[in-house]
């Protein structure tokens, strides 16, 4: 641990950083998530817009839709107590961060806490727009006479910014494990994993490019929308990710491994804050045109 | 622009695509220089078959409406304006019809004009054309 910091300054900081994790990830973007499913709900009811909520009765579909919010309200907040008497638990016990580093794995895993009703509502509308795909009749089908290309949606400097840092983290990597630790199973895994992890989300962005429309009835300039916000949260963490492994690594090169609770703490807010708070900051629900999913549309 | 098909219509899904590709043309919604779409993207926003939209793109691109500049992309022509006007099949029509009445006049019978098309057929598809 380096001599100007105490641990009394090290723990003040960590309670601060956590406490945030708390409040952004099971309280703040939660709370928004249900608030903006009900306001589609209420004003986009399931009787005047039944493609919107696909393969159920209305009654089913209102139904249900109350049901997990209230239940994923419920999760919620007890997942917020628990941080919260984790947090209590730690002050009441003299807890201290491992001087080693390795305690970041349990923000890890109360991060998967609180990420799980995210991850369920993905799922979800997975389900939706594969029931919206499989009730999809029209016969008559439109498309746009004009290309889309990368930098129609995502600034060249943000996606150079995350190649950049991509390549940075794998040099000063690649020099780490040869200088100062061994070539090892481990080290082959970490590069398999994130080079995999980086050609999916190009993958992913070429999907949304240049393949098929995953909600059939969305109008054009909604699906234009969704698709500059997919690839600019991509590019962004792709980014994030290169720049948080080289931030670890770096604590590891200079003894700073008891930041790596902080660190992590702090990345994971980042992630929703940039992931989905920008997918709300960009989509408003006030701009998307909902009339494309009432019984008597045609053709989106 | 957008171009709209109906698949449960008689006309074939390929041909809505050249003539839907052409009208876009002639009422200068599409301009020479303008790219299109790659056929992957169009074939997935119609949810229609790769085939089909390359089918089409490559009538498009006989008749000198579009030109593909390799990895660049799919462009519309620059004489598209005035290619667009013309109807290829009308013209061998026309052509076919002036040569069929010559063999006529000079005595030729049906099947002679018949087995002279064929071998005419084949021997350009021997030499490569």
């Amino acid at each position: 641990m380096p001599a100007d910091f105490s641990m009394t300054v090290i723990l003040a900081i960590f309670y601060l950083v956590f406490l945030g994790q708390i409040y952004v990830i099971s309280i703040h973007y939660p709370n928004k998530m249900m608030k903006r499913i009900r306001y589609v709900h209420d004003n986009y009811p399931p009787i005047d817009y039944p493609k919107l909520y696909p393969g159920k009765t209305p009654e089913f579909a209102s139904r249900s839709l109350m049901t997990r919010l209230k239940w994923i309200g419920a999760y919620c907040k007890l997942v917020a107590a628990t941080g919260v008497g984790i947090l209590a638990y730690m002050l009441g016990s003299g807890y201290e961060p491992a001087l080693e580093g390795g305690d970041e794995i349990f923000v890890m895993l109360y991060f998967f806490l609180q990420a799980a009703p995210f991850l369920y509502l993905a799922v979800k509308e997975y389900q939706q727009f594969s029931n919206m795909q499989a009730g999809y009749k029209s016969t008559v089908r439109s498309a746009d006479l004009r290309p889309r290309r990368l930098f129609d949606f995502v600034h060249p400097s943000y996606l150079f910014a995350a190649v950049a840092m991509f390549v940075i983290w794998l040099g000063f990597y690649i020099w780490q494990a040869g200088d100062i630790t061994a070539w090892g199973g481990e080290t082959y895994a970490t590069l398999i994993l994130i080079m995999g992890m980086q050609g999916a989300y190009a993958l992913i962005i070429a999907q949304h490019l240049h393949g098929k429309k995953v909600d059939p009835y969305q109008a054009r300039d909604d699906q234009m929308r969704t698709i500059g916000v997919t690839i600019n949260i991509l590019v962004i963490s792709s980014f994030m990710i290169s720049l948080f492994l080289l931030l670890t690594q770096l604590a590891d090169e200079f003894a700073f491994e008891v930041f790596d609770p902080v660190m992590t703490s702090f990345y994971l807010q980042l992630c929703l804050i940039l992931g989905v708070g920008q997918t709300f900051r960009t989509v408003k629900i006030e701009d998307v045109d909902f009339e494309v999913y009432r019984a008597d549309t045609p053709v989106a | 622009m957008q171009i709209m098909i109906d698949i449960d219509s008689e006309v074939p899904v390929f041909s809505q695509l050249v003539n839907g590709i052409k009208g876009a043309v002639e009422t200068a919604a599409i301009a020479p220089g303008d790219a299109l779409p790659s056929i992957r993207q169009l074939a997935n926003d119609l949810d229609l078959n790769n085939k089909t939209v390359a089918k089409a793109y490559k009538l498009l691109e006989r008749d000198s409406i579009i030109q593909t500049k390799g990895y660049r992309g799919t462009f519309v022509h620059p004489d598209a304006p005035k290619n667009v006007g013309i109807d290829i099949n009308a013209w061998i029509s026309t052509k076919l019809t002036d040569v069929v009445g010559v063999c006529r006049d000079r005595g030729a019978t049906d099947s002679e004009i018949r087995l002279a098309f064929n071998a005419a057929m084949q021997s350009v598809q021997q030499s490569g054309g």
